[in-house]
């Protein structure tokens, strides 16, 4: 954790304005590739940076290609690194995360991941 | 402090001084490139053949306030340039960031250049190669018809052209949809860009925002340096000169750095020959607690080891590296950060066993990046951008002879 601390902080000092700039995808809730046994009620992502309002987007998608999440994707008012959606996952099985926000750089990231619900 | 120590130390202070001030006289001013009045550099890539230089340049320039692309050659060393000539790019807006740069390859009277173009979505776009089969007179362009890339979003490339004017082309796509690391792509064209095969996914799992760099060696084999995604060291694939496979090597420089940001820092690799042994030398930056900066390393065993490591400079970033007509080395880079910025050059001339002080190339209080290095039949070319107002940079260049 300390040394990834001081990474980033050698990466703030030695290229300011760039290293943070463009959003990555540190965690997931439920993890990617994960197996859960309890129905999550919400999908939260955390990036690296605070991500902007413009284009952003978070879906979710069961097996048959039906979305599960309550069309309310939002950044957390006092985090906007943090972004999380309402989801209603009643059937076991494989479930999309499917992401796009804008990196503080200008750039659209768009990513996606899975995790599998198994009660 | 009696009076002798006194005067013996004024006597020291004033030959320091005067030893800077003659130092100061000496070094050669650097200087815009004098090609059509270039305004504003976006961004620019520089490669030699011979004592020509070509560079690519996206900016603005006299002739015209938006932004245009422009392949300018100069002759002697950057000692004379040619008039810009302007590429049309049918309409798409190029688009470039740090490390995401225009990119150029020259091979007799071929030239190719490279760039993204504005897509549909901030920061994204699909490659434009651009090719000019007359010494960069005319142009003709086209969108890189990338297969597998269904989101037409590819970026951070490179290229290279063979003697037999084959192009080879690599990029970075997030076909996967990984989010946060990209698939390292390649392709080549046989047919001056007509048409494109053997489009291949040489690593699928890279630094997303990181830039990668090809090069040709004395064997007529390529090497491409890239930056890893976990951990976010540098790596080398090869590419032979008898069979058209990308094969990834070694990391070069094992630091294990782990980190969840973007180093947007470049990285350079050349190689000489020495005997039958093709020696590559790289220049690298890593931000790995108590190994940050930059480094140099070399191989004498075609990238699969890197036994000697260097740290060149912990306060340094972006390296580029070149080797000059008779082996010396040199690599350039960007000294401090923000206003305190400078670039810096040491050289080496016993093939990287040894590297001189740092020699600090652009003057007090700008703002640069962006610093390259190409060989001249003299020594070395040093190109770098700087800041001129709140928005604007221009390019500098100033010429390191090798004598000095």
């Amino acid at each position: 954790m300390r040394s990834s601390f001081l990474s980033l902080l050698s990466l703030l000092i030695l290229l300011p304005g760039q290293a943070m700039a463009h959003a990555i995808l540190v965690k997931a809730q439920p993890d990617k590739e994960s197996i859960i046994t309890t129905a999550p009620k919400e999908v939260l992502l955390r990036f690296n940076d605070a991500v902007g309002e413009e284009f952003l987007a978070l879906a979710i998608v069961d097996d048959k290609g039906k979305r599960v999440d309550a069309h309310d994707a939002k950044l957390d008012f006092s985090d906007r690194a943090n972004l999380r959606a309402s989801v209603d996952v009643q059937t076991p099985g494989r479930y999309m995360v499917r992401y796009r926000v804008l990196s503080a750089d200008g750039h659209v990231v768009s990513g996606k991941y899975f995790f599998t619900f198994k009660p | 402090m009696n009076a002798r120590q006194r005067r013996h130390r004024l006597a020291l202070a004033t030959s320091l001084l005067l030893g800077a001030s003659a130092l100061a006289l000496w070094l050669p001013a650097p200087s815009a490139p004098a090609f059509g009045g270039a305004l504003s550099v976006r961004s620019f890539d520089v490669v030699t053949a011979g004592d020509r230089l070509h560079t690519l340049v996206l900016g603005q320039f006299e002739a015209d306030a938006v932004t245009r692309l422009a392949y300018v050659e100069a002759r002697e060393g950057g000692k004379y340039w040619g008039r810009p000539q302007f590429i049309d790019t049918a309409g798409a807006e190029p688009i470039s960031s740090r490390g995401n740069d225009v990119q150029l390859a020259t091979s007799g009277r071929r030239r190719v250049a490279v760039f993204q173009v504005k897509g549909e979505l901030p920061g994204n776009g699909p490659l434009m190669v651009a090719v000019s089969d007359d010494q960069g007179a005319h142009w003709h362009s086209g969108i890189l018809p990338v297969s597998g890339d269904p989101q037409r979003n590819q970026a951070y490339p490179d290229v290279e052209i063979d003697a037999d004017g084959t192009i080879h082309l690599v990029w970075l796509d997030d076909r996967e949809e990984n989010g946060s690391s990209q698939g390292l792509r390649a392709a080549i064209s046989r047919d001056g860009g007509q048409s494109w095969q053997s489009e291949s996914t040489v690593d699928t799992d890279v630094c997303t925002c990181c830039s990668t760099r090809l090069s040709r060696l004395p064997d007529a084999s390529l090497a491409l340096l890239y930056r890893d995604h976990a951990p976010k060291d540098m790596r080398l694939a090869m590419n032979s000169a008898t069979e058209d496979r990308w094969q990834t090597t070694q990391t070069v420089g094992a630091f294990n750095w782990r980190v969840d940001a973007c180093p947007h820092s470049s990285s350079g690799i050349t190689s000489v020959r020495d005997g039958e042994t093709v020696v590559m030398h790289a220049a690298i930056w890593t931000g790995e607690e108590n190994q940050t900066g930059v480094h140099y390393l070399r191989s004498n065993a075609a990238g699969t080891a890197w036994p000697t490591q260097l740290l060149i400079d912990g306060a340094g970033g972006d390296p580029d590296i070149a080797s000059g007509p008779t082996g010396q080395l040199a690599i350039v880079y960007r000294k401090g950060h923000g206003q305190q910025s400078r670039i810096a050059l040491v050289e080496s001339t016993d093939g990287g066993a040894h590297w001189s002080r740092p020699q600090l190339l652009s003057p007090v209080g700008q703002r640069v990046d962006h610093p390259r290095v190409v060989p001249t039949s003299d020594g070395f070319r040093v190109f770098w951008t700087e800041r001129a107002g709140e928005r604007t940079k221009r390019m500098a260049s100033v010429l390191h002879d090798i004598s000095s």
